[in-house]
């Protein structure tokens, strides 16, 4: 409970009345500061409010396609006593926008009471879990405030789209379509090679053998998924935003979200990491069971809370050393940052440094309004040149493109090591 | 640039395009509440002997002023400015109405103030930007309890009145204040009136209760009392207010 502490001003104005009848000999005036005593003792009669609230959340369609309307019924159930004054605000996805009906009501709840209260969301791909509501109770002098969180799990899921073609099957789990660049025994050709003692004899090119006399091993390229570990950027300093759009830890997450669902389709190990708050991490692993972990990971870990940390920043450089230990040889690094300071630049080249391939997709949350944004986007353009520089392929993702196929590409392009 | 726009409210025509307008919250003060706020402001100045005529023009102008706000906040920026100006017009006569409408000199010093306080309310809840000032809430609301003072030193008014207008004051307030919270968490596209009559309420049974014990109080002869017994009246007073403030 915090005291909101707003009649505090009214015993200034019993003092100035009382000090003016004294003054003045006006007794009128002494009866007036008797009214502003009676308002400064007002709040504590009302005592603190003690809410016991309930909140459920229906959907007119738990999962459409994107561009669907989604109408949200919130209802508030009071299972306490009388509250005369509250406002509740529902979490709406970060990266929903409303577009009809507020997802915002004040309500007084006598015992037993319920509200309930509709709103308008576009689906846009992705699982969108709602946040729980916010509940702001107040007394009904106001003085004091309890604020509680209602949570009642809802998720949007808008991943099932026409779009995306039926999984594969699973057997072929574990076999990346991730081109290696090395030759060993698969099925495609990679070169042919002097003989060395200990070919085997099937992989000997027979026919030039025949033609040359010379002893010639085939090698085929092999087959090996690459290992991807989606490592979000969700400190205290990513989670910004330009206007009104969602703040970069959010963009991140649904990136990570789709970026996870395309490289567990054409068979990668995938990893989930995240420094902020605290440290996440996902080993990298294949299969269904894992895909779903990664994305209720995704959806449910504290590190990707949409609200930012509020206590001091966490130990980066700790968090890192934890990351280094924990990631496989040569697994490439997919970093989704901002890029809102310099440490996670040479976060990004220390890991590369270290034989894992970074590449990096940084939502754009820079605006040009004024000198001072203008200040930050050229900062951050600088720490892109210096990240590109280092031979960190960068893809930029600005607020106003959908993140799009061309992105899923990307650790393609970088290959597997 | 704010689509904050009071008529912004999608209609089946918007659902039915592709592109789907985005609601924001108009966190701005709760409209009800500061309906309330304002008339309790008024009623307190009228009480206080300000002309009913000055008292009218003062709530025309900020009626216009908010309409003049809203176009202005709704993107229409030189439609809106103008009429706000002329909302402006308006007040400064309703003030000149006010002084003309003066009889006694210390009129001046009561209802000049009383209908600043009014139309400083007025500006404070109609936002040309932000979420309403309670800074202004206060100063307004403060100018007509200052009135209150002026009118009891000058014992222009009777007792009934001049508790009224008191009442009044911290009513205004107490709503001002309301509606800019209110509009600070949940903006003036929710439905919150229930909230904001539950509040103006209590604080109106207060004022009630108070003035009811205070007009008894003065029944039983205060004014017959030396100034000696009302300072200590007034220490009495003194004590309780700061074991309140604790």
């Amino acid at each position: 409970m915090t005291a909101t502490n707003r009649w505090r001003g009214v015993v200034a104005l019993a003092l100035a009345a009382a000090a003016t009848a004294l003054v003045a000999d006006r007794p009128d005036l002494l009866l007036v500061a008797a009214l502003g005593v009676a308002f400064a003792a007002y709040p504590r009669v009302s005592g603190a409010p003690d809410p016991d609230l309930d909140v459920e959340r229906r959907l007119s369609d738990a999962s459409p396609r994107p561009g669907d309307e989604v109408a949200v019924t919130v209802t508030v159930t009071n299972e306490g006593g009388f509250l005369a004054d509250v406002r509740v605000v529902d979490g709406v996805p970060a990266l929903l926008s409303v577009t009809g009906g507020s997802p915002r009501r004040g309500m007084v709840l006598w015992p037993g009471r319920s509200v309930s209260f509709t709103y308008r969301v576009v689906a846009k791909h992705g699982r969108h879990p709602f946040e729980p509501a916010t509940a702001v109770v107040r007394d009904v002098s106001g003085a004091h405030e309890v604020e509680t969180r209602l949570a009642d799990d809802t998720d949007i899921d808008c991943t099932t789209t026409a779009a995306d073609g039926p999984l594969r099957d699973q057997t072929l789990d574990g076999v990346g379509r991730v081109v290696a660049d090395r030759g060993d025994s698969g099925i495609e050709f990679y070169r042919t090679r002097e003989y060395r003692s200990g070919d085997a004899m099937s992989r000997i090119d027979w026919n030039r053998y025949a033609r040359t006399g010379e002893l010639t091993t085939v090698e085929y390229r092999t087959d090996e998924a690459a290992t991807v570990v989606l490592l979000v950027d969700a400190r205290r300093e990513a989670y910004c935003a330009a206007g009104d759009d969602p703040h970069a830890v959010a963009r991140s997450v649904s990136a990570a979200e789709q970026l996870l669902a395309s490289l567990h389709r054409d068979r990668n190990r995938v990893g989930v990491a995240a420094f902020g708050r605290e440290f996440c991490w996902l080993a990298p692993g294949a299969g269904r069971d894992h895909l779903a972990r990664a994305r209720r990971l995704l959806a449910t870990h504290p590190a990707f809370a949409s609200t930012p940390p509020r206590d001091g920043a966490a130990d980066h450089d700790a968090q890192v050393d934890r990351l280094r230990g924990r990631l496989p040889d040569a697994a490439q690094v997919v970093l989704l940052s901002p890029l809102t300071d310099d440490a996670i630049v040479e976060t990004a080249r220390n890991l590369d440094a270290h034989g894992h391939h970074v590449s990096v997709v940084s939502p754009d949350v820079t605006s040009e309004e004024s000198s001072g944004q203008r200040l930050a986007a050229v900062e951050r353009r600088n720490r892109l040149s210096a990240l590109r520089t280092a031979g960190v392929p960068v893809v930029e993702w600005e607020s106003t493109t959908p993140f799009v196929t061309a992105l899923m590409e990307r650790p393609r392009e970088v290959g597997a090591t | 640039m704010s689509t904050a726009t009071d008529d912004a409210a999608p209609t089946d025509d918007a659902a039915a395009s592709p592109q789907l307008e985005t609601v924001s919250p108009a966190r701005q003060p709760a409209r009800l509440a500061s309906a309330l706020a304002l008339l309790a402001a008024i009623a307190g100045a009228w009480r206080l002997g300000a002309s009913p005529l000055a008292l009218g023009v003062a709530a025309v102008s900020v009626g216009v002023l908010a309409a003049g706000v809203r176009l202005y906040r709704g993107d229409r920026r030189l439609p809106g400015a103008l009429v706000a100006l002329a909302g402006v017009l308006v007040a400064v006569g309703a003030l000149g109405l006010t002084a003309l409408a003066v009889s006694q000199s210390s009129g001046y010093l009561r209802l000049v103030p009383a209908v600043t306080g009014v139309l400083v309310l007025g500006v404070a809840l109609v936002p040309f930007h932000g979420t309403g000032s309670r800074g202004l809430v206060t100063v307004g609301t403060g100018l007509l309890f200052l009135a209150v003072l002026v009118s009891g030193v000058f014992q222009s008014v009777a007792l009934g009145p001049l508790l009224f207008a008191a009442t009044a004051s911290v009513v205004a307030w107490d709503a001002g204040e309301h509606a800019v919270s209110v509009g600070e968490h949940l903006g003036r596209r929710s439905g919150t009136g229930e909230v904001e009559v539950a509040h103006v309420a209590g604080t109106v049974a207060v004022g009630v209760v108070g003035v009811t014990a205070a007009q008894l109080s003065g029944g039983v002869g205060l004014s017959g009392l030396s100034l000696a017994s009302l300072a200590l009246v007034l220490v009495a007073v003194l004590f309780f207010a700061l074991a309140l403030h604790e």
